[in-house]
């Protein structure tokens, strides 16, 4: 039984598959974005050859660095960006590591990334690479609240701050649309799913929200310096988040995999559906990425604290209304 | 930007998905050319009547006409001068000279971008 655990941890559902789901995933997007765009797209395995080349390459660190910053924040990425894929939902509701506040230890970890991305930008003495972290920071500070506010939200229609119980919660809740608070609930979920799935893009530095390393004037932001193995580790990690997150999503909004009892292939079942769900909010993530350009970052803080938080709150603040008065 | 461009954006990139991409694989495929493309010049030696009009036309000197005999005459077009601006076709009466869609012309010496043709003086009649 050991054994077996190890192996969970290590390999189907833990951090071997997740790291060959999130190169499956960052092919698909890059695929999606590139036949929305009319091209045709990169082959299959692209994403892995580009990390086996760049761990083939020599490191190179720029003078007056933080040597061991630049060496150590990419292992804390990858290793935080792992930690975190071992609460998802992939073959059962319940995730690798799971507790009541789960979800909250998750958006703490996803915080820890995000930061962390300051000091690499910051410690590598180059100007693009200290103005991409500035930029990375503020919209990190910027995208946080929305999202903890919009996953609070569902927290509070499934009563739970543990991610398996809402998972359980939210798959069940298709089936019964009982009472008329429930049907009422859509307004908000819908609100709040939008509300993460932008921000969702402001943590995977994507489309609306790439100023962090705005290809065409900062270079490559906060990663300019990164070279070889380094920069390696934080492409993955990034390919890692993208699955943390799109897999969150659609657990917490979309309901995971469920437990259906269909004797031999409940398992089976329980995972083809998860890799629906997840696919479709891979699919909204290449879509806004693809028909928005990008923001500057005074425009794209502005639209987060402007709009996106008050909505949220709005959202959250409709969830408690519809359950004390509608019955939900 | 309105949620109007937004709109249309999404709707394009949605017609985009589900259409074949505008890429083309180089070597064995090819972009086509309009009808009026203006690529190499290509001379019709059995038009040409050695007036050296487009000679004296061309702001780059790149055709050259040559005198090898009594009746014979080099033609030669300089690619690597050429700068395919279109006045030869433009001045040539006798419809003896055609800028052609054809636009790979590389080549590794360039003693090879001259096309020599060989023309032949007509006798007065």
């Amino acid at each position: 039984m050991m054994i077996l655990r190890i192996l969970e941890f290590f390999i189907f559902p833990g951090a071997l598959f997740a790291i060959v789901l999130s190169v499956i995933l960052m092919w698909l997007v890059r695929k999606l974005a590139a036949r929305m765009e009319n091209r045709v797209g990169p082959p299959f395995l692209q994403p892995l050859y580009d990390f086996a080349k760049l761990l083939a390459k020599e490191r190179v660190y720029p003078e007056k660095s933080m040597r061991l910053v630049l060496w150590l924040i990419p292992i804390l990425q990858f290793s935080v960006a792992l930690t975190m894929s071992l609460f998802l939902p992939i073959i059962s509701p319940e995730g690798l590591i799971s507790f009541d506040g789960d979800l909250f230890f998750f958006l703490f970890l996803l915080g820890i990334h995000g930061s962390s991305a300051f000091f690499l930008g910051w410690m590598s003495n180059n100007p693009y690479g200290g103005s991409g972290s500035g930029r990375a920071v503020l919209i990190e500070l910027s995208f946080e609240i929305p999202l903890s506010l919009s996953l609070a939200g569902i927290a509070n229609v499934a009563r739970s701050m543990r991610i398996s119980e809402i998972t359980l919660y939210m798959a069940g809740v298709f089936f019964t649309f009982g009472s008329f608070g429930k049907i009422l609930l859509i307004i908000p979920w819908s609100l709040l799913l939008i509300i993460s799935l932008i921000s969702t893009l402001g943590a995977l530095e994507y489309n609306p929200f790439s100023a962090g390393h705005a290809e065409t004037e900062i270079v490559a932001g906060w990663m300019t310096e990164l070279t070889g193995p380094d920069l390696a580790l934080v492409k993955m990690s990034e390919f890692l988040n993208l699955t943390n997150l799109s897999v969150l999503i659609a657990a917490l909004f979309l309901g995971g995999p469920p437990v259906y009892e269909i004797g031999l292939y409940t398992r089976f079942v329980t995972f083809l559906v998860f890799l629906v769900k997840t696919l479709l909010v891979v699919f909204a993530l290449a879509f806004i990425k693809t028909i928005s350009s990008r923001l500057r970052v005074d425009q794209s803080t502005e639209g987060m604290w402007k709009y996106l938080l008050p909505l949220a709150l709005g959202g959250v603040i409709l969830i408690l209304l519809i359950q004390q008065y509608g019955g939900a | 930007m309105s949620i109007t461009k937004y709109l249309v954006a999404g709707k394009t990139a949605l017609v985009n998905l589900f259409s074949k991409p505008n890429t083309v694989l180089f070597p064995n495929e090819m972009v086509e050319t309009s009808e009026d493309y203006r690529g190499t010049p290509v001379l019709v030696p059995e038009n040409c009547t050695l007036c050296k009009k487009c000679e004296r036309i061309c702001p780059t000197l790149a055709i050259k006409i040559e005198k090898l005999g009594d009746v014979e005459h080099q033609f030669i077009i300089d690619l690597g001068r050429c700068c395919y601006c279109g006045e030869c076709e433009a001045v040539c009466n006798f419809d003896s000279i055609h800028l052609q869609n054809v636009w790979m012309t590389a080549e590794m010496d360039r003693e090879k971008l001259k096309r020599i043709s060989t023309v032949y003086k007509r006798r007065k009649k």
